[in-house]
């Protein structure tokens, strides 16, 4: 049996301002396009499918599109289940009508443990899914009042998907944090406070899982792996390489696994350096890619991103770490740590342009004592 | 500020009783406050602003027309709000003024506004409120922005961002920034400070003209231009001084010497005068001699009487003890001769009591005589007393004997009765298996029916099935027949039609594909129309279904053939198997059945009844044999009883003889012995008493005549002495040369006297010597010495005086004039100095003063210093998180240049973007920007309050709307903004209706409109209460 195996498409998705919607189709097109050269038996999307709960019509078109592209015209399984970003609900609207149609979609563990048996030539092979659920959800829908942390909830999902699948070989496929991943800017954190992780021995007994949630492609361990996001989906992931995988189970189990790579038809990337040099020699390739600028000069450059913008066109962020603003007031004068004694003499050298004489110093420290006992009194 | 519950009651939409415990809420900190519009969400946050302060969030709506207009008119609106701060505790109530119709007459009347305040640190129990701490509106409201620090207006900018105000603070004006960094931070002492320099600074001015002032005194007084001037004229008055002290001496001088002269003019009159008074004394003296010789005379004679006096003194003591003497021994005799008669009279009772002696005799005998019979009479009564026991004991075995005869006859009635029913039940008893074994084969007949019957059922069915599936057969066969019938036909149609079809697309000049030839002379016509090779695909397809469709029917009908075969045979066997219960009809079955079980029943019962006969029977016959062995004891007892009762009847008798009848009586009995011995005791006692009196009487006889025997020796011997006394005193005064005993007695004198005559006679001989001693001397002093004149000594010495004094006067006049001059010239110059010290002083302060009122090179007053370093602070924390939120673009500043010098140094902000390069005003962001912008001020300031010492706590931020301005990616990074701040331990509560932030934060507070008002609900998922009150029941998560 050939799987396919993604995730965190995030359909619907903006970077800066700048919606990716128009990326995401091209490279999903690649997607069916590799479908039709590797003929895959199923197509499993780990979560994360569109980026909102309430997605935007043409991330819903799309997906429609795709969708039906692989079921109906290349007879392939998909597989969908619900992320942290989906909607659980909405996008398993009419999963039970359409399972009958090789489209299954998994949004809530209120259904049952979700177990579909394929196929192959050397028999059987159960595809089990278990879409993201918090906690507290699923101490509910599992009707298990034990279930605290992301970790016991995993557990306990998959336990009770172990149960329905028949023994052979089984494929898992779940949306978590898996302890030892790699995280990038561009995932929602699943809780605050503590750090919603699943250890990997929660998965132990299948003979792949396919994971998603963290958009950088990475293996936990041979069969446990991450296929990562289709977009580079923040300027932290410029150097991901994205990519699908493609795993062949044979008859005993055994998992041979091909990383598929993706072209996008923008890239994603940052350039740094002083603005009169960006401005006088810019890269050759890849203008219009989505670029974050990092501005080295000291000095405010007036109207950076307008210039910018002309030499390439889709720059979405501008940064100047090194300016420092040092106008104001006080100049800068950390007044926090100071008593009022101080405070006055850096104030009266600011304001003056001397120091204070010993006297002055003195007769300041008079009068401030007795402000500070007239205050006393009255507030005893 | 955290807010712990709110309890609201007649408020905007809210009917309540409405509590919203925020301890539900758990440890999750961040929470959405979810509803659709116009539900009353605002309406909270206006309800904990309200209790607060009496005023609402934004100005928009005022407190009056908080009243509920869902609420009956006799509800008070109230709000009652609990909130922690620090580590203490507070519950404010508080309720509008409100109109309401009055009780009587039908008018409305108005409730003034109440309000309450108590601190409650400690109290867990709801419905305690704790100890007051204000009760009248306008005290609540000033205690509470006294511990909040707050007024309503900066708890607005902080720690509520009310709907389109949270803009406020962004683009307040510097003076009301001004106002709210002051109480914030408490930047107000530097304010005093600077009011105190200035204040200073004017007091140091006037001091310093106050010593300028003086001065000029100073010289006015000493009327002189000026120092110099009282100078030179010290120094003159100096000189004058010395010449008057020259002076001064030399007139002392001649003072002294007019003082000498006039001494010694004194002492010579003084000699003169004594001489004088000298001889005066010592003449009268001399005149007194006579006198002093008489007195010489008397004292003599006084010497001589003086010794004789204590010999009178004696005889007359010794004569009056004498007569003493003589009168006792008169009464000792008289006494002596009571006493005789005394015992005579005490010896004849005697004899009178010892005459009754028999009387005595004959009482104790009788005593005695009564005490043996009462000891009879004691063992009289105990012999009757068992007797009667005995008795008892014997009725009682009587008793005992006849029971247990009857016990037995009860016996034997019992076991007859039980055999005789024996004998009636057991034959039925007998036939009780036969019948049991009859019953069960009749249940198994009955079994064997109802199989029967359902077979016969089953075969019915068959049969049916079997005619449907024949019918089935026949109609498939001619479907079947049909379709090819039609297909034949379009077949047909088909080919003829080909020709035409051929025809139709034959062109003049082309070959025909059938002959080949270009000439088509007769083209074949279609009559009909040319058939669609849709159609007869369509024929062909039906013609293939009704094949299989007929091909089914024919294994159906099959089927149900065999079937019914098998369910036929069925029917069979069971019916041989039955015979002739396979044809009996049901009722008289069932008959059967049922009178089978009765005789069965009935057997049954009998048996029991048998076996329990039996038992009864064995138990009465133990008894029985029970029953006569007690009767055995019974009549042994008895006869045991019976002869002790005998017995002791006879024993009474025999005591009974013992004791008299008049005696029987116990009672009488005691009496009598009791009075016979006191008769006794009362005779005996009488003759002890006549004896004592007699030997009493006897013996004071004997000792009242020792008594006068004595007393008269005693007034002899007196009269001797009285007499001897006598003769010795007349002796003593003739030896003293005394003529008469009147002589003796008038020269007796007291030794006082005697005393005094001596003194008076030495002390005059003395004054005589002195007297002449002292005229001897004044003559030697006085000779040779002449009369002064002493008045014009006097004269002299008083002029002198005089003119000394003069001169004093003078040189003092002098010295106080100089030491006044040195006075004044000394102050003035102290004055000077005081004046320049002051107003160094006033140069320093005044510079400080100016510096920090802001007259200086950058026009910055110290406070304004202060704060704008604390905006800074606050920029800077809150350009962090602009800087994520806005995927760092913005920075926000302290604006650089005033616009206007004369202006002070303000605190305007600004914004500077990164992608412009340019700074520039707040008020050019866009609505989502600038929401971004004054959430992240909101955060930066209370991040920096928190980290003052001193500042108020901070603890809770509301953020009402807002979050519709922004698109999705800005609204996930101020979301994540948002959840941080729940780990700093802040309550952040957030107040949209976008409906991604409801799939984001599943801690909801909901607001529910219903049927009157709404009501609202805290959701937290995984907690699940059973307080079921609405409406504070808390779900878990649908």
């Amino acid at each position: 049996m050939r799987i396919l195996h993604t995730s965190d498409w995030h359909l619907g998705r903006a970077l800066c301002g700048e919606r990716l919607l128009d990326d995401q189709a091209y490279v999903l097109d690649q997607l069916t396009r590799i479908a039709d050269d590797f003929h895959p038996d199923a197509v499993l999307v780990a979560g994360d499918v569109y980026d909102r709960a309430i997605p935007a019509p043409d991330a819903v078109h799309l997906l429609d599109d795709v969708v039906t592209r692989l079921v109906l015209d290349r007879g392939i399984h998909v597989f969908l289940i619900a992320g942290n970003h989906d909607s659980g609900t909405r996008l398993s609207f009419g999963a039970r009508l359409l399972a009958r149609g090789k489209l299954h979609l998994v949004g809530s563990l209120r259904e049952g443990p979700s177990v579909v048996v394929l196929p192959d030539d050397h028999g059987k092979v159960a595809i089990c899914t278990v879409p993201y659920a918090e906690p507290m959800l699923a101490a509910d829908e599992l009707d298990c009042p034990s279930i605290c942390d992301h970790d016991t909830a995993m557990r306990a999902a998959v336990e009770r998907v172990r149960a329905a699948a028949p023994a052979g070989r089984t494929v898992l496929m779940t949306h978590a944090f898996v302890a030892g991943g790699e995280i990038s800017e561009s995932e929602r954190a699943l809780t605050v406070g503590g750090t919603g992780t699943v250890a990997a021995d929660a998965f132990d007994g299948f003979t792949y899982v396919a994971l998603g949630h963290l958009h950088r492609a990475q293996a936990l361990a041979d069969t446990v792996r991450y296929s990562g996001s289709i977009l580079k989906y923040s300027f932290s992931e410029e150097h991901h390489a994205k990519s699908v995988e493609f795993v062949d189970i044979d008859a005993q189990g055994g998992c041979r696994i091909e990383r598929v790579p993706l072209v996008a038809r923008r890239d994603v990337r940052t350039i740094q350096g002083r603005f009169d040099n960006l401005m006088r020699s810019p890269d050759a390739i890849g203008r219009n890619d989505l670029i974050g600028v990092e501005l080295l000069d000291n000095e405010p450059i007036l109207d950076a991103k307008l210039r910018l913008s002309e030499i390439y066109p889709n720059v979405l962020q501008v940064r100047q770490p090194n300016f420092l603003h040092t106008g104001g007031g006080a100049h800068g004068t950390d007044t926090s740590a100071m008593d009022d004694a101080t405070l006055f003499a850096a104030f009266f050298q600011q304001v003056m342009g001397r120091d204070l004489t010993s006297e002055e110093a003195a007769e300041f420290a008079a009068v401030h004592d007795e402000v500070s006992m007239q205050e006393r009194e009255v507030t005893e | 500020m955290k807010p712990i519950r709110l309890e609201i009651s007649g408020l905007g939409p809210f009917v309540g009783p409405l509590v919203l415990d925020f301890r539900a809420l758990g440890d999750n900190r961040l929470f959405l406050l979810n509803g659709p519009t116009g539900s009353g969400k605002t309406m909270l946050l206006d309800a904990m602003c309200f209790a607060l302060f009496g005023e609402t969030t934004g100005k928009v709506r005022s407190a009056k027309s908080l009243r509920s207009h869902h609420a009956p008119p006799d509800v008070r609106t109230v709000v009652t709000f609990d909130f922690a701060l620090g580590g203490e505790q507070y519950r404010v109530e508080r309720l509008p003024e409100q109109e309401r119709p009055a009780r009587r007459g039908g008018s409305t009347t108005t409730d003034q506004p109440k309000a309450t305040l108590w601190q409650r640190t400690g109290i867990s129990d709801d419905s305690t409120a704790g100890s007051v701490l204000a009760a009248r509106p306008s005290e609540v409201t000033a205690k509470v922005q006294e511990i909040l620090g707050f007024t309503a207006e900066q708890f607005r900018h902080v720690t509520v961002l009310p709907q389109g105000e949270f803009q406020r603070f962004l683009n307040a004006s510097s003076d009301d920034r001004e106002d709210i960094l002051e109480v914030l931070f408490q930047t107000g002492r530097h304010r005093l400070v600077q009011e105190a320099l200035t204040a200073r600074q004017a007091l140091a001015r006037r001091a310093a003209q106050s010593f300028s002032d003086r001065q000029a005194l100073l010289l006015e007084q000493a009327t002189a231009e000026n120092a110099a001037q009282l100078r030179d004229r010290l120094e003159t008055t100096r000189q004058q001084l010395e010449g008057a002290g020259s002076l001064l001496v030399a007139l002392r001088l001649s003072q002294q010497a007019a003082q000498s002269a006039f001494d010694a003019g004194r002492e010579a009159a003084r000699k003169l005068d004594e001489l004088r008074a000298a001889e005066t004394s010592h003449d009268t003296l001399q005149a007194r001699t006579p006198e002093l010789e008489r007195q010489t005379e008397e004292l003599a004679c006084a010497r001589r009487a003086a010794p004789i006096m204590p010999l009178e003194a004696d005889w007359r003591q010794r004569e009056q003890e004498a007569v003493k003497a003589v009168a006792e021994a008169a009464g000792a005799q008289a006494a002596h001769e009571k006493a005789g008669t005394d015992a005579e009279a005490a010896v004849l009772a005697l004899r009178v009591e010892e005459s009754r002696e028999p009387e005595r005799l004959a009482a104790v005998h009788h005593e005695q005589r009564l005490k043996d019979i009462a000891g009879k009479a004691v063992e009289l009564a105990k012999a009757s007393r068992d007797a009667t026991a005995a008795d008892g004991a014997c009725q009682l075995t009587g008793t005992r004997l006849v029971s247990a005869k009857q016990s037995i006859a009860g016996c034997v009635a019992a076991i007859d009765a039980a055999s005789n029913e024996l004998a009636e039940v057991e034959p039925a008893a007998a036939r009780v298996e036969i019948l049991r074994a009859e019953s069960a084969q009749l249940q198994r007949t009955s079994g064997k029916r109802a199989q029967l019957a359902g077979a016969r059922q089953k075969l019915e069915r068959a049969q049916q099935a079997s005619q449907k599936a024949a019918a089935t057969l026949e109609s498939a066969g001619i479907e079947y027949v049909t379709a090819r019938a039609a297909l034949e036909t379009a077949d047909l149609a088909w080919v003829e039609a080909q020709a035409a079809i051929l025809a139709h697309s034959l062109v003049p000049g082309a070959a025909c594909p059938v002959c080949g030839s270009t000439e088509h002379p007769a083209l074949a016509q279609s009559e009909r129309p040319l058939p669609a090779e849709k159609d007869r695909k369509h024929k062909r397809d039906a013609v293939a279904k009704a094949d299989t469709a007929r091909d089914v029917a024919a294994a159906a009908d099959r089927a149900a053939n065999t079937e019914e075969i098998a369910a036929r045979a069925a029917v069979e066997a069971l019916a041989t198997d039955l015979a002739e219960w396979a044809s009996t009809p049901e009722a008289q079955f069932a008959a059967a059945v049922l009178s089978a079980q009765g005789a069965l029943s009935f057997a049954e019962a009998a048996v029991v009844r048998a076996g329990a006969l039996k038992q009864a029977m064995a138990a009465t016959r133990s008894k029985q044999t029970a029953g006569e062995q007690e009767r055995e004891l019974a009549e042994a007892a008895d006869r045991v009883a019976s002869a002790e009762s005998d017995r002791l009847s006879a024993l009474v008798t025999e005591r009974a003889s013992g004791v008299p009848p008049e005696y029987r009586d116990a009672r009488k009995l005691e009496a009598a012995v009791q009075l016979a011995g006191v008769q006794v005791r009362s005779l005996q006692l009488a003759l002890q008493s006549a004896q004592e009196a007699a030997n009493s009487a006897a013996t004071r006889l004997s000792a009242a005549g020792a008594h006068a025997e004595s007393t008269a020796g005693q007034a002899v011997r007196g009269r001797e002495a009285a007499n001897s006394a006598r003769q010795r005193m007349d002796q003593a005064i003739e030896g003293a040369a005394f003529s008469t005993k009147a002589q003796f007695r008038a020269a007796v004198r007291t030794s006082a006297q005697i005393a005094a005559l001596d003194r008076e006679i030495q002390q005059f001989r003395g004054d005589l010597t002195a007297a002449q001693e002292r005229l001897r001397r004044a003559r030697d002093d006085a000779s040779g010495v002449a009369q002064p004149n002493l008045e014009d000594l006097e004269t002299a010495l008083t002029g002198a005086r005089k003119s000394t004094e003069a001169g004093a006067l003078e040189e003092a006049r002098l010295q106080r004039d100089c030491v006044q001059q040195a006075a004044w010239l000394a102050a003035l110059e102290e004055c000077a100095r005081l004046y320049d010290e002051a107003e160094r002083k006033h140069r320093i302060i005044s510079t400080l003063a100016q510096a920090a009122s802001g007259n200086n090179g950058r026009r910055i007053t110290l406070q304004r210093f202060v704060q704008v370093t604390l905006l800074e602070r606050v920029l800077t924390a809150a350009t962090v998180r602009l800087q994520l939120m806005s995927n760092q673009r913005y920075w926000l500043r302290v604006a650089q240049n005033p616009e206007d010098l004369r202006r002070q140094a303000g605190l305007d902000l600004e914004v500077f973007d990164a992608h412009t390069g340019q700074a520039r005003r707040v008020s050019t962001l866009s609505g989502g920007e600038s929401f971004l912008a004054s959430l992240s001020l909101a955060l930066g300031l209370s991040d920096v309050v928190q980290s003052c010492a001193g500042g108020y706590h901070l603890e809770s931020i509301f953020v009402d709307e807002g979050f519709g301005a922004l698109d999705p990616e800005a609204l996930e990074l101020a979301l994540a903004t948002l959840r941080d701040l729940q780990q700093g331990g802040r309550l952040v509560g957030i107040i949209s209706h976008v409906p991604e932030l409801r799939h984001q934060i599943d801690v909801r507070l909901d607001v529910i409109p219903c049927k009157r008002g709404s009501t609202a609900r805290f959701v937290v998922p995984g907690v699940d209460s059973s307080v079921e009150s609405l409406p504070t029941a808390i779900q878990r998560m649908p």
